[in-house]
């Protein structure tokens, strides 16, 4: 068979290098191989690592990396432009125009459809949405590209919202600008965490390109270890699930019954935890076989007390990016108690649309702020109780939880009526006669819930016990163990690759 | 401390890659894949041996992509003619064997008969999951309806444990138990089990039953004016209750005895909804519940997960005669063969002569009643990482060209309406996607326009023997 290199070589729109292709982690390899060439000085060390990024950026996006490549542009400029401003109405105007472009590229290529629609719907008028890009090079370089078609580049919203973090830090004095391009290009392109984060703040990053390379063989097993724990959650887990289940019971809830759409929505809880957080753990993992530290994104999330404890827990860093860059400017807690609870909405809002261009992303974002209003309301009154029981601890976690499941169910349904219909057969055909038929021919699925569920529960210091032994396991038995788990990974495969779901937000 | 260099790590991935390529190398066509880890919904097949042999795995599930159509949408995606289909769908005709356009006559007489004397045409759709929960069948009814006239969604279970029509609501007590010939299978293989190839019971001695049609129904799906039920009645008299909103409770006093008998009552006024009660019918056999019209077009959709159309031999007790009888079916359509294709074989004329032995024992049963085939649909499966068409897809296609025409029976090239092999690529990349992310069932919108294929080639027939010019599609 003839092998053609090529096609690895290039992007291909049906098959982008995510975490979970084989050619990523031979692009790894790669990559790890010439780095042993460069590792050791820094400058040479960030100048190849933004190489690979790029190239791997162009490899999961294509031409868009030209995009990432001007907004990397704009934002060195414009940071170092802020630093040296005399003045600050001046530092200010530089502000805007990178908080302007980032936000204009995030809205055109991300909301364009939303808002199109929105307007359309609102004052009956028919207006198409129109890429000015494809338009534009028709027009100059006489290509025929499709004009009606906006795409929305993978990662965007990632590291739009990096470099907007970025601008705002040096605006604040919090940093000091990158005074080289590469560098700073580096910090925004890093590809472990380009597409689906976490969010890097630049003060938790930029130190680090100046530090030498160190790290220990305890630390390349931990990364192991979590590279390993971040595939079975994706693959094992996640992709089982969503092709075996929810996929199916979610596109025609009327199709199954109410146990089916129960379970499914159970199963979704696991699905966007397991995907999200699998990938996190893959992003830190490959970015600490580098060298690097990033930041956990989640902290057992479905163990939160409340649904500001889960908030502290759920995607740690957009979460806290809304807290510093949207809730706090807009005046947080400080200007009295309805302007506090608007601030909260308000940011909740737009944490939601930010998952999508989607009214039931706004749903959502205005469920968990009302939510979270009326749970500040709540502890306020009960602030002087003893809440340290451990019946209270339990239920205070299960009522959190089945107030993020309902979230999720607004969250995946594709309209307020598939919800509505997957909640009406819950009660009305439950198909309690066939529940033991289902769990007997469905014994994988209900196999991997019970683990997850296991899983999920389980403590901090019992995982840290379990990957406390793995490390210190010899080299030949680590080496086995990772085999074992591509094997039952390998069985589990199903029949397509699905990207991550943060991919698409 | 100690720095681990990056060329240690590579190494390291050096050794892990050879180690899994040593094993691919082992493992040619996934022999160490466990089958059981796999989803449903992608395994592959194994053997196909009539009779004793364990029946050939269901490709079943519904693996959809989140962005497919919502069903409260499918009205709207319903191609109004064939000028609206997508460009890889080749709409075609009805084949006939040697040329023999007559085969469908009696059907197209009866069609006739709807406008001339207000007589119905019923359908039995037979099929596997591709059929399922009334997924292709509902466009079809619904078309052939908006053409013909007739309402209702014909012939169904009380009971169906393993999916949920996206037509019908049903409420029922927690005592009912289906039986059929393969996921639920009968306690006893000398029952019958009539056209429906199933039937249900109910344990205790009260039993009650609620159907509603949904309202996402077309209009003429929502309603119905005749009610049947073909039952068994067993040992003991026992009493049927039924009502709808708009009717007062009546009564039938169901005699014992060992005979397929029949209730039909029609409403003096459309009906959306129907509750039934059973007392002391505990031995029963419900062969089926028809909701319909008293004129115009029924079809029935009878889905058999996992089903390669080798099961309606099996009834050795002259049920399916009998009911076929109360019915008076007029075409049978035979929609099979994703079952057979991911059997691991190089030639399929086993299949086709098990599948000539099932049509001869329907032509025995319902004598002069046309039969058509639904030819199989492309599928494919994830080979190495790429979608990848089974090459048996044609061969499968091909002896079912062949088994209608040594059979006499009409046949509907799905195949080729698709695009041809490998054209399930091109379903899947569709917007809205037309294939689910298994590479075999339909989505909603994939079952609508196959729907509107076999009504449009059903409806050109007809319309080709008013005017034999007409090319028929």
């Amino acid at each position: 068979m003839e092998f053609d290199l090529w096609k690895y070589l290039v992007f291909s729109p049906d098959e982008p290098m995510y975490f979970t292709s084989a050619i990523f982690w031979g692009f790894l390899s790669l990559v790890l191989l010439f780095y042993s060439l460069f590792y050791k000085k820094p400058i040479l060390r960030n100048a190849y690592l933004l190489l690979v990024s790029m190239y791997f950026y162009y490899q999961a996006g294509g031409w868009f990396f030209l995009m990432l490549i001007f907004s990397t542009l704009v934002d060195y400029i414009l940071g170092l432009r802020i630093h040296a401003a005399k003045t600050n109405r001046g530092r200010k105007l530089f502000l805007m125009a990178s908080l302007l472009v980032n936000i204009g590229i995030l809205g055109y290529f991300k909301y364009s459809y939303f808002f199109v629609d929105l307007i359309s719907g609102l004052f009956g008028i028919d207006i198409q949405v129109t890429n000015v890009f494809a338009h534009l090079l028709n027009r100059t370089a006489g290509t025929d590209l499709d004009i009606h078609t906006i795409i929305l580049p993978v990662g965007v919203s990632f590291y739009t919202f990096q470099t907007i973090s970025y601008t705002i830090d040096v605006y604040r004095k919090h940093v000091k600008p990158v005074r080289n391009i590469i560098d700073f290009g580096f910090y925004v392109s890093f590809f472990p965490q380009l597409v689906a984060g976490p969010i890097v703040r630049a003060a938790a990053f930029i130190p680090q390109l100046y530090q030498k390379y160190s790290l220990s063989e305890r630390q390349v097993w931990h990364a192991v270890f979590l590279i390993m724990g971040g595939l079975v959650k994706k693959i094992l887990v996640a992709d089982y699930l969503a092709v075996d289940l929810i996929d199916k019971v979610f596109e025609s809830p009327l199709s199954f019954t109410g146990f089916e759409n129960l379970l499914s929505i159970y199963a979704y809880a696991v699905q966007i935890y397991f995907d999200f957080s699998g990938y996190t753990d893959i992003a830190i993992g490959v970015a600490l076989l580098l060298g690097f530290k990033l930041p956990i994104n989640f902290n057992a999330p479905y163990q939160a007390r409340s649904l500001t404890d889960f908030w502290r827990r759920w995607h740690i860093s957009l979460s806290s990016w809304l807290r510093d860059y949207l809730y706090i400017p807009l005046g947080g807690n400080r200007k009295g108690k309805i302007r506090t609870a608007m601030h909260l909405l308000v940011t909740m809002l737009l944490g939601g649309l930010w998952h999508g261009a989607h009214w039931r992303f706004v749903l959502w974002g205005f469920y968990h702020g009302m939510l979270l209003l009326l749970e500040r309301l709540f502890i306020s009154r009960t602030a002087g109780l003893d809440h340290s029981h451990a019946w209270k601890i339990w239920l205070s976690r299960i009522l959190t939880f089945h107030l993020v499941l309902a979230g999720w169910l607004i969250f995946r349904a594709e309209s307020p009526l598939i919800a509505w219909n997957m909640v009406s057969q819950v009660f009305s055909h439950f198909g309690g006669g066939a529940v033991l038929q289902y769990i007997q021919s469905n014994s994988i699925i209900i196999g991997l819930m019970v683990i997850s569920f296991f899983l999920i529960g389980m403590p901090a210091r019992i995982k840290e016990t379990i990957r406390g032994w793995f490390i210190i396991r010899p080299y030949w038995l680590k080496i086995l163990i990772v085999l074992v788990v591509i094997f039952i990974v390998y069985q589990f495969q199903i029949s397509e690759q699905k990207p991550f779901i943060y991919f698409r937000f | 401390m100690n720095n681990f260099p990056p060329y240690k790590i590579f190494l390291s991935f050096v050794l892990v890659f050879l180690c899994v390529a040593l094993f691919l190398l082992l493992n040619p066509g996934d022999k160490y894949r466990i089958k059981v880890l796999v989803p449903e919904t992608t395994k592959e097949g194994g053997g196909l041996i009539k009779g004793r042999s364990p029946r050939p795995p269901e490709i079943s599930g519904v693996i959809v992509h989140p962005a497919d159509e919502p069903v409260t949408r499918l009205e709207k995606i319903t191609p109004a003619d064939q000028s609206e289909y997508p460009d890889f769908i080749s709409p075609r005709g009805i084949e006939y064997p040697n040329g023999d356009e007559n085969i469908l006559i009696p059907f197209i007489e009866s069609i006739k008969g709807i406008e001339k004397e207000g007589s119905q045409t019923r359908i039995l759709y037979f099929g596997d999951s591709q059929i399922e929960g009334d997924r292709i069948t509902k466009f079809v009814r619904k078309r052939l309806q908006s053409e013909y006239g007739g309402s209702g969604p014909g012939m169904l279970p009380l009971m169906e444990p393993v999916y949920v029509s996206i037509s019908l609501e049903f409420q029922q007590s927690s005592n009912w138990k289906k039986y059929d010939y393969l996921v639920n299978q009968q306690p006893s293989s000398t029952q019958g089990m009539g056209t429906m190839l199933s039937y249900s019971v109910y344990e205790g001695s009260e039993a009650n039953l609620s159907i509603s049609l949904k309202e996402e129904q077309d209009i003429a799906g929502r309603y119905f004016n005749c009610l049947r039920l073909i039952l068994i009645p067993g040992s003991g008299e026992g009493v049927i209750r039924y009502s709808s909103s708009s009717t007062a409770i009546r009564e039938w006093i169901v005699p014992s005895g060992s005979e397929l008998v029949q209730f039909q009552f029609s409403f003096p006024s459309i009906q959306s909804e129907l509750r039934l009660e059973f007392d002391n019918l505990a031995g029963a056999k419900m062969m089926g519940l028809s909701l319909e019209s008293t004129t115009g077009v029924l079809v029935d959709n009878i889905a058999h997960r996992g089903s390669a159309g080798l099961e309606f031999s099996r009834d050795g007790t002259g049920s399916f005669r009998e009911m076929a009888n109360f019915l008076d079916p007029d075409l049978v359509v035979l929609q099979f063969g994703i079952n057979v294709v991911p059997a691991k074989s190089n030639d399929f004329a086993y299949y086709g002569a098990y599948l000539a032995e099932e049509i001869r024992f329907l032509q025995e049963q319902i004598p002069g009643v046309p039969i058509l085939i639904v030819g199989v649909s492309d599928m494919g499966q994830l080979v190495k990482g790429i979608p990848t068409g089974y090459l048996s897809v044609e061969k499968v296609n091909e002896v079912q060209r062949e088994t209608a025409r040594q059979t006499g029976s009409a046949f509907f090239d799905l195949l080729a309406f698709m695009g041809g092999a490998g054209s399930f690529k091109e379903w899947m990349d569709a917007e809205p996607i037309l294939m689910r992310r298994d590479f075999t069932h339909f989505s909603h919108a994939g079952g609508a326009y196959v729907a509107e294929g076999i009504a449009q080639a059903l409806i050109g027939a007809v319309e080709r023997s008013n005017n034999p010019e007409d090319n028929g599609i």
